[in-house]
Formats: C-alpha cells, sequence, structure tokens
C-alpha cells in the first residue's frame, strides 16, 4: 500500500501534466508530501529516483525480460547491467539474435548445435500485448545518471490505470495518453 | 528429500512393530539363556534374522512399487493420493487410534524347536519383514504400502522396504544379547510396562508420515531424478528409453539393463530402432533381424515409429525435415518442412504417422503436427515471446518445454490444439536469463502494485535449458543443459514422473 503521503502525491500528479507539476511543485508539496520525496521532485542535477536514477515518481517499470527496463534507441531490451541485448526470454543474445553467455560464447546443445533463437520484441510494444492496451512511447526526458545522459521513457497509453493498478499521470505522454509504465536509455553522452 | 523421510518412515514403523506379540516372542527366542544356549548362537540368530528382515523388507515394498509401476502409478493424481493416504494415517497415529485393519497372525511357534535357531530366525526374519503376515502395530505398515503402490517407483520401494526392515530388527537384535542380564531385563519390563513408549513410537510415526506428506505435495515441481548423464536427445517406445551421451555414442536403457545402441542419435518407437548413420538414416527392428533399411540422408536428428522415420537436415543453412514411409517407398525422401526466414525447426518426434516438431519463430514459439499420411498441417501450440521446445508424445499426451523470461516448464497435455494455459507442468526451474533486482544499486523499490512476484533466477554465470523430451508410460523424460561461463555444455537426462 503506497504510504498516506505518497497517494496525496499521486492525486495532485494525476490532476496535472507531469512537466506543468515539475515546474509549479513548490513548499507547499514540499510539506504535504513530505520533505524528502518532494525534495527529490525539484533537485537538479543528479537526479533522485525511486527504483532507478532518473525516474522520479512511483509509476513502476515495464516487464521487461531481466528486470530493470533499459532499452536501446528502438525500444529494444537491454540488460541494465552492461547494455548488453538479451531476448524475450531474459537470455544474452549476439547480433543474429543466437543465445550468448556472459563471455559471448554461444549457447549449444552438446552437439554444438546453437540453441534454438527466441523473439525480441520492444518492451512497450510486449506491454501493449500483455496488457491489452495499445500503447505509444511519447516524449521523454533526459537526466544525468552516473555521469551519462539518460533518457527516461514513458510506455504511454489511454487508460487511466497504470500498470501499479492505480491512477495513472500523464507524465511525458501526450494526446491524452498517460503513463503506463516506465522505461530509459542509457546514452553515452557524458554529463 | 523423499527418499529420506520415506526411509526413516519406514525406520520407525518397523520400530513400532516390536511391540508385537511377535515382537516380544523373538526377543526370548533368540536370547541366550533360551532356545539359543550360549551368546554366540544368539549373534548368529541375530544375523540371519535381519537379513531376514531385510528381505521380506524389500520383497513387501519393493514388491508393492513394482506393481504400481505396473499399473502405471506415478502421476501426479497418485501422488496426490499418496499425500492424502499418508496424512490419514499420520492422524491416525497422532491419536493412537486402533489399527484397522488388523492382521490377528504370529509366527509359527514350532519352528524354533523343529529347527536350527539360525534358519528359524532367519524365516522369522522374513515374516517380520513382510510386514502383513503379523500383528501390525502402526498406520504406517498400511500407509508406506500405499505409497509404494502410488509412486510406482521400485527405487522408492526398495528404500521404504530396507528402512521397514531395519526397524524390525534393531529392538531384536540389541535386546535378545541383553536378555537374562539386569539390564535386558529392564529394558524388556519397559517395553511391557511403559505404553509412554508406544505412544512416543506412534507420534514418531506421525511425523515422519506428515513430513511424507509434505514432501509427496510438494513434490510435482521436485520430482525430477537424474536418469543418466552426460545424456541428450532421449526417445522412449514402451519399456525402452534411447538416448546419446555426448562423445560416446547411442545408449538403448531398458529392463534388461543399458546397452550401446548399433550407432549414434538413435531413436525407438514403434518397435523400430533408427540411428544415424555415416551420410546415412539406419532402420532395424527390434525384434526381427532381417529389416534392414539404410537411407542416404546427411541427418543431425531422428525420429522413427512403426510406418515412418523421419529426420532433421541443413538446407543452405536453413532447418529441414524429411520423412520416409517404412519400409522405404519411391521416392524414398520427402522433405516435410523447411523453417523460414529467422526461424528453426527442431527435433523431429513421430507417434505413428503424427509427426511433431517445434518452431521458434521471429514472434512466437510453435509446436507443429503434420500427418504424414493425408499431408494434413496444424498448430497445436502457440504462443508469443515463449520458446515452444522439442515435443514428444505417447500418441495420447504430447510433451514440451515451455521457456519464458520467467520460468522453464516441462508440460504435458493431449496430443490435440489446445492452449499452452491448459496443460499441466510436470517440472519446473529457473529460466535460462537471469534478471536483476529490479531497482539499481543504492535504489529501493517502492511496493506501488507491481511487480507482483519476481521470477526466480540462476546463479550468475550459469545458463540452464530444459531441452529435448521424451515420453514414456508412467515417466517423462527431459535434457537439462547447463553451460557455466567458459565452460563446455553439460547435459543431464531427467526423468520426471508422468
Amino acid at each position: 500500500m503506497p504510504r498516506p503521503s505518497e497517494r496525496l502525491s499521486d492525486r495532485v500528479a494525476g490532476s496535472t501534466s507531469r512537466r506543468g507539476f515539475l515546474s509549479r511543485v513548490g513548499g507547499g508539496v514540499m510539506a504535504l508530501a513530505g520533505a524528502k520525496s518532494a525534495a527529490a521532485l525539484v533537485k537538479p542535477g543528479e537526479a533522485e529516483a525511486y527504483h532507478f536514477c532518473g525516474h522520479i515518481y512511483t509509476t513502476d517499470s515495464c516487464p521487461h525480460p531481466t528486470g530493470l527496463p533499459r532499452i536501446d534507441s528502438r525500444g529494444y531490451p537491454l540488460r541494465a547491467r552492461d547494455g548488453k541485448r538479451v531476448d524475450d526470454l531474459g537470455r544474452l543474445v549476439d547480433r543474429a539474435g543466437n543465445p550468448v553467455d556472459d563471455d559471448g560464447t554461444a549457447l549449444t546443445d552438446p552437439d554444438g548445435r546453437p540453441l534454438s533463437r527466441a523473439s525480441r520484441t520492444p518492451v512497450c510494444k510486449v506491454v501493449s500485448k500483455e496488457f491489452h492496451i495499445h500503447t505509444a512511447t511519447d516524449g521523454a526526458w533526459f537526466r544525468c545518471c552516473g555521469g551519462k545522459v539518460r533518457k527516461l521513457v514513458d510506455c504511454c497509453a489511454y487508460t487511466s490505470r497504470r500498470i501499479n493498478g492505480d491512477a495513472a499521470l500523464t507524465g511525458y505522454c501526450y494526446s491524452g495518453r498517460k503513463v503506463f509504465c516506465v522505461m530509459y536509455f542509457q546514452t553515452t553522452v557524458p554529463c | 528429500m523423499l527418499e529420506a523421510v520415506l526411509l526413516a518412515a519406514g525406520l520407525i514403523a518397523g520400530v513400532t512393530g516390536a511391540w508385537s506379540p511377535c515382537g516380544f516372542s523373538m526377543v526370548d527366542t533368540l536370547a541366550p539363556h533360551g532356545y539359543a544356549g550360549r551368546l554366540r548362537t544368539t549373534l548368529v540368530a541375530c544375523v540371519t534374522f535381519a537379513a531376514g528382515a531385510l528381505a521380506g523388507g524389500v520383497a513387501t515394498f519393493g514388491g508393492l512399487a513394482l506393481l504400481g509401476q505396473a499399473l502405471g502409478a506415478g502421476g501426479a493424481a497418485a501422488i496426490a493420493v499418496a499425500a492424502a493416504v499418508a496424512l490419514a494415517a499420520a492422524a491416525g497415529e497422532a491419536r493412537g487410534t486402533r489399527i484397522v485393519p488388523q492382521v490377528r497372525r504370529q509366527v509359527p511357534e514350532s519352528w524354533r524347536r523343529v529347527l536350527p535357531l539360525p534358519l528359524a530366525a532367519g524365516l522369522y526374519g522374513v515374516l517380520l519383514g513382510l510386514g502383513f503376515t503379523t500383528f501390525i502395530l502402526s498406520f504406517a505398515v498400511w500407509a508406506l504400502a500405499g505409497v509404494s503402490v502410488a509412486l510406482g517407483d521400485p527405487a522408492l520401494g526398495l528404500l521404504v522396504g530396507l528402512g521397514f526392515g531395519i526397524g524390525r530388527t534393531l529392538p531384536v537384535v540389541i535386546l535378545s544379547p541383553l536378555a537374562g542380564t539386569e539390564r535386558g531385563a529392564e529394558a524388556h519390563a519397559a517395553m511391557a510396562e511403559r505404553p509412554a513408549i508406544l505412544r512416543a513410537l506412534r507420534a514418531a510415526d506421525a511425523a515422519a508420515l506428515a513430513a511424507c506428506a509434505a514432501v509427496l505435495w510438494a513434490a510435482p515441481a521436485h520430482a525430477a531424478t537424474v536418469f543418466a548423464t552426460p545424456a541428450t536427445d532421449p526417445s522412449a517406445d514402451g519399456a525402452l528409453v534411447a538416448f546419446q551421451q555426448p562423445g560416446a555414442g547411442g545408449v538403448v536403457a531398458g529392463p534388461d539393463g543399458r546397452n550401446a545402441a548399433p550407432g549414434p542419435y538413435p531413436a525407438v518407437g514403434g518397435g523400430k530402432l533408427a540411428w544415424i548413420g555415416a551420410g546415412t538414416v539406419e532402420v532395424r527392428s527390434q525384434a526381427d533381424p532381417a529389416y534392414v533399411f539404410t537411407l542416404p540422408a546427411a541427418a543431425d536428428s531422428v525420429a522413427v515409429s512403426d510406418g515412418w522415420v523421419a529426420w532433421r537436415a541443413q538446407e543452405e543453412g536453413r532447418d529441414a525435415l524429411y520423412t520416409s514411409p517404412l519400409p522405404p517407398a519411391a521416392p524414398a525422401a520427402q522433405r516435410v518442412a523447411l523453417a523460414g526466414s529467422g526461424s528453426t525447426l527442431g527435433r523431429p518426434a513421430l507417434a505413428g504417422d503424427r509427426l511433431l516438431f517445434h518452431v521458434a519463430g521471429a514472434t512466437r514459439g510453435r509446436i507443429e503436427e503434420l500427418r504424414l499420411g493425408s499431408g494434413a498441417r496444424s498448430t497445436l501450440r502457440s504462443a508469443p515471446r515463449t520458446l515452444l521446445l522439442n515435443p514428444s508424445s505417447d500418441g495420447r499426451r504430447l510433451l514440451y518445454v515451455r521457456s519464458t523470461f520467467q520460468r522453464q516448464q516441462l508440460r504435458i497435455g493431449l496430443l490435440r490444439r489446445r492452449p499452452v494455459r491448459r496443460d499441466r507442468s510436470l517440472f519446473g526451474t529457473v529460466p535460462t536469463g537471469r534478471r536483476d533486482a529490479g531497482h539499481e544499486p543504492g535504489e529501493s523499490h517502492h511496493a506501488h502494485g507491481w511487480p507482483r512476484k519476481l521470477p526466480p533466477r540462476p546463479k550468475p554465470g550459469v545458463n540452464v535449458t530444459l531441452w529435448t523430451t521424451a515420453l514414456a508410460s508412467g515417466s517423462a523424460f527431459v535434457t537439462r543443459l547447463r553451460q557455466d561461463t567458459g565452460q563446455p555444455v553439460r547435459a543431464t537426462l531427467l526423468r520426471v514422473a508422468r
């Protein structure tokens, strides 16, 4: 269950857009929602986070085969730890989609024949299939995380509910869509 | 775990049996001051008694397990029944309920008078070890008999029998040599006059049976046992299981043990045996030595049934499946499936004239069926973002591996088109890929309703893949591939009760 301060913040945030929300939140919300979380909302530079750097709100990660919702520039899943490609089963894969181990050696049967390739699907598209909603990746926001610029990406849908099961927020979404779940793309740009 | 609790339950049930008329009689019979006449004879008689009790226990519970195996027990329903029986017996033992049904028979008294004592002791041991030939002092005996039948696993039956035999033996061989001494008399009096001891033993019976029930309830997810290692690519035909030992060759395992197959990558089915030769597929009958066919084919896996042989080959880097009727007719071989761009075809399996294989596609996994007689092709199972791997069948049921980022499962269901979710999971293990914690180091994941439950994950650097399958009566087989980072792949053939 969300804490009372978080539920209140949810209601406040749910009534407006995140950009507007971020620009308008100030001392009043800070006092109501608790100094720590509200300070996170307005803190510049290295971003505080709820469960990954840069993500400043409580909407949870999109379902991702390895957990943290790191994606590449086209929305396909990457392993958060090192940015390596993973397939829909969470296996590391090479460029051709064949499963490999941590060293990049192909996973094979005892005869050396590569194991079957699995599908590799954009994370936000998986959300569409799994939750039977039409999803889109709309706007984004960039923050500095670990010395590199990180792009925070919302998986948006025409929905009043987010993946957590409670009210969805507008976030970086537009055209009336709201944030269903969140992802991120780690750039190599230093900050 | 199951082995340990069954052994313990058998042991305690056997010890409890000492509180029977026959148990008391044995202590007196084998005592040095009685029919033995001297301690040395007593010790020899104790040895023969122990041997007899062990033989009797093994005969009863091993035999019941063999009966269960012959009846096709060992499935999930039978295991559930076994757990329920164990639980009911545990309740009876905990309450100290009178044993019903009771066997009101005793061993023949005259044997100790007319036979040499070591021989008589051995025969008494057999009768007491058999369990159901004399008074029964615990519901555990009935329950373990039911469990042995329900599990249908001779190895487990043997274990229960050994435990029971040891339990039957211990009180007798400990107390008999002491009979006539002060300590022996005290122990005998305690057995006879302190009901708390028997109550405590029955409580221990109850605990052991409850543990059996708990382990049996949990068994379907952990019931895999190692059948062979290294081993891969199994196929089954009745009591025969054929598999490949990487680096060694083919093996055919049957009632008469494990024998080298005539060639590598053997497959059995419909009374036939096939294997991959040098640029050929070889087919033989298991019964008729004159049934010999050789088909030219550059195969990497093969399947056979009574009327067909199928194999997979590579064609310009793509998987292709070929079939030929048996005996071969012109044209001998026909290509029946070719992998599309970006997809792969699995190892073929045959159930009569039904060819089964998996298709790992760009967006979903499928299990396809091709009726070789009519040429009709259909998709039996399909699931997006999932691998459905290496099907096999006994003609009625379909066995395959389902692999997602959350779980790998060995699943079984009817051999017809239906959703994957309607099939039953026989065995499960961690996914091949390893997830992270769901949050970055130093951050915490606030519980806001999602994710509901994090899937299990393999150890770091370990890639486990459930792979090829085979379906036999009473058992399912699956190859488990384990590839540790920087190490060669290891293949283990697991057997799972159906």
